[in-house]
């Protein structure tokens, strides 16, 4: 297994177009059916198809493009879908026609009769078939819904749907945190207190710090875990997907920090990103449990970069 | 974005099979001791592996930097040494600023282990600010007469010389007035006192009363030890706080753990699971710096921090929830808990890192 830091240059062309598209978007806006296919007019969603041997590493560089513009997180769940769907069944999501609600009914991600509704029963991947459908609000200013129903046809194992939710959330939640931190350090070197930049003190650099390399370490994460899971080791996916939640988590609160009054303000810098986070954290399906041994792989050091020679007899592993 | 060469890889295997017949030698804890370390470090000497890096014309293997990472951190997991001080920043720096004379009579020595070296750079009154040392050594005919004294050094009890930070400007001349010196330490004028610290490990008081050393045994031009401090630090980033480390604390108290039932509780094992993102996080960070993708220059520092938080974590949890005979002196935990808390300290506290992390990584102004 290769470590990773940047993108290859196949997944971060994606990542890049995407970038040119989202800067035409506002930033945190509410995923409409119009920003949907318009995203997916950007191939979003053909990734698989477009990206054949780098499909993870694609998926994770678009979704850190949108975590950054904080923006399409429920995206995640579509891609989670396309890895258990038919083609017949994932036409009309590749095409932009249709959106995905990935949840656990009754509440779900915003959606409508014509959309896909999946869940996961028993650790199966299971549409969901609504007969009503109500708005509700939330946290984040995602509009949900309120689902009545009843569980329509098995597409298999959830277990795919889930190692790319993970990477893919986490990709997102990286981005969402970057922006964050990058906004709350521009701040810290502009805004003054006591005649200087409120950056030059300690206690406020330290936290900016500690969530940096929180980030850093996260990100190096999802990129080496993109890469792996496209040479089919997915060991990885469960245990970024907690990286990033902590570090996406730990850098809103220090950008909230940071910005002081302006960071609880409505139409400030940081609350809608970081309501949007929060939300995203715990939305399901839940972060699964980390099994260390397979995680950290087994065998000796240097797992994320070689294959160990010998098997380690002094701890076990 | 790297991977490790095929060439690398059976170098990986060739490091696995010759540490294999000394893992756990060092112990972590009791990192002090020349005679168990000994063998070990010479059987690498035989190998020419603490030379590893160095250029072929100085008697070195020529290898890249993440041959010599690969070394130290399989030594690490597997709990063996650390690298010693002279086949790396003694010896990188005398081969870039050290006179024919100083090479010819260290670098052999060095890499045969025959020679070994401390760091006497921190003070009572310079530690993290070294910048304002004031062991001072002047010039006096073909000698300097060192007087003063350091503190706070690892390992100076039990080498044979020293590798000397001292002051020839003036007092205000902070980091512009510094030279390197090496001091042989059974240098008359010069006493030592090993500082027992609270893991079972040793530091260093030395104490120096007119010292004389011989204008030769200076390295590099008079008040340059700045420059080479900095060049040397940056030549050993690829050894020190090794992942490796971090994986040997997480599995070795796993098992110590799961070996007294510890970990039956669901609660228990849950928490001790998810310190494996620590774990991975480490990880992530240090092969950051041996990664070829462009530097802000606070990697370093980054894994510093995050290299001992994690170990810091890991034996907490273990002191924890390891019951009373965690609590016993030579219990894993409570060892590594005490050893842990130095690791925040040596090699450049965490304060000193994160500020070094505030100004590359993320642009923000110097402050205090």
């Amino acid at each position: 297994m290769a470590f990773f830091d940047t993108f290859s240059p196949g997944s971060s062309a994606i990542g890049e177009s995407l970038a040119r598209h989202a800067q035409t978007l506002p930033l945190d806006a509410v995923l409409t059916d119009e920003i949907w296919s318009g995203l997916a007019g950007q191939g979003l969603f053909a990734i698989d198809d477009l990206f054949p041997d780098d499909r993870n590493a694609a998926v994770c560089a678009a979704m850190e493009t949108l975590g950054r513009r904080g923006l399409a997180g429920q995206a995640a769940g579509a891609f989670a879908f396309l890895r258990v769907a038919s083609a017949g069944l994932a036409a009309p999501v590749s095409e932009g026609r249709a959106r995905v609600s990935l949840g656990q009914p009754p509440y779900m991600p915003a959606a409508s009769e014509k959309d896909i509704f999946l869940t996961n029963v028993d650790g199966v991947a299971t549409l969901f078939s609504p007969t009503r459908i109500a708005p509700a609000e939330t946290l984040s200013t995602d509009g949900w819904v309120r689902v009545d129903g009843t569980l329509s046809a098995p597409l298999g194992p959830f277990e795919p749907a889930q190692d790319v939710y993970d990477l893919a959330l986490g990709a997102w939640l990286v981005g969402a945190g970057l922006s964050l931190l990058d906004s709350a350090v521009a701040h810290a070197q502009t805004r003054r207190q006591f005649g200087q930049p409120i950056g030059s003190f300690q206690a406020v650099g330290g936290p900016l710090s500690r969530a940096a390399i929180r980030l850093d370490a996260a990100r190096a994460l999802v990129l080496t875990a993109g890469a792996a899971a496209d040479e089919g080791d997915t060991r990885l996916a469960a245990l970024v997907r907690h990286s990033s939640a902590r570090a996406a988590s730990e850098a809103a609160l220090v950008a909230h920090q940071t910005f002081g009054a302006l960071g609880m303000v409505e139409q400030g810098p940081v609350q809608a990103r970081s309501k949007r986070i929060r939300q995203l954290i715990s939305q399901y399906p839940p972060p699964r449990r980390i099994d260390p041994k397979a995680a950290l792989l087994p065998g000796r050091s240097l797992s994320l970069i070689a294959t160990a020679p010998v098997a380690n007899e002094a701890f076990d592993v | 974005m790297f991977e490790l060469t095929a060439d690398e890889r059976a170098f990986h295997a060739e490091v696995a099979e010759t540490l294999a017949p000394y893992v756990g030698l060092q112990g972590f804890v009791l990192s002090s001791g020349r005679e168990r370390l000994d063998p070990f470090y010479r059987r690498l000497a035989a190998k020419n592996w603490l030379a590893l890096s160095w250029p072929e014309a100085e008697g070195g293997l020529g290898r890249p930097p993440i041959y010599e990472f690969l070394l130290w951190n399989e030594a690490a997991f597997l709990d063996i040494a650390r690298p010693p001080q002279g086949a790396g920043v003694v010896a990188k720096t005398l081969m870039r600023h050290g006179t024919l004379g100083q090479k010819s009579v260290w670098l052999n020595r060095i890499r045969n282990h025959e020679a070994t070296f401390a760091l006497a750079y921190s003070e009572p009154e310079a530690g993290s600010d070294l910048g304002s040392a004031r062991c001072a050594a002047r010039l006096d005919g073909d000698a300097y007469v060192i007087n003063g004294n350091k503190c706070w050094n690892s390992k100076a009890a039990e080498v044979d010389v020293l590798w000397l930070l001292c002051r020839t400007g003036s007092a205000e001349s902070g980091s512009r007035g510094l030279s390197l010196f090496i001091v042989d330490v059974n240098t008359p004028g010069v006493t030592i006192r090993p500082l027992r610290l609270m893991d079972g490990n040793h530091l260093s008081e030395i104490f120096f009363d007119d010292a004389r050393v011989p204008v030769s045994c200076r390295v590099g031009p008079e008040n340059a030890a700045w420059k080479l401090i900095g060049e040397a630090l940056a030549d050993e980033r690829h050894v020190h706080f090794s992942p490796g480390r971090v994986r040997h604390d997480y599995f070795r108290l796993r098992r110590w753990l799961e070996d007294r039932g510890r970990l039956d509780d669901p609660g228990a094992r849950h928490a001790f699971d998810l310190l494996a993102i620590d774990v991975a996080e480490a990880e992530a960070l240090a092969l950051m710096i041996i990664s070829p993708t462009p530097k802000c220059g606070g990697e370093i520092a980054a894994n510093k921090i995050a290299h001992v938080q994690t170990i810091q974590g890991i034996a907490r949890f273990a002191m924890e929830i390891g019951g009373p005979e965690a609590f016993l002196a030579d219990s894993a935990p409570s060892l590594h808990w005490a050893q842990t808390i130095t690791e925040a300290v040596g090699g450049g506290t965490t304060e000193i890192m994160e500020s070094l992390v505030s100004r590359r990584r993320l642009g923000l102004p110097v402050g205090r």
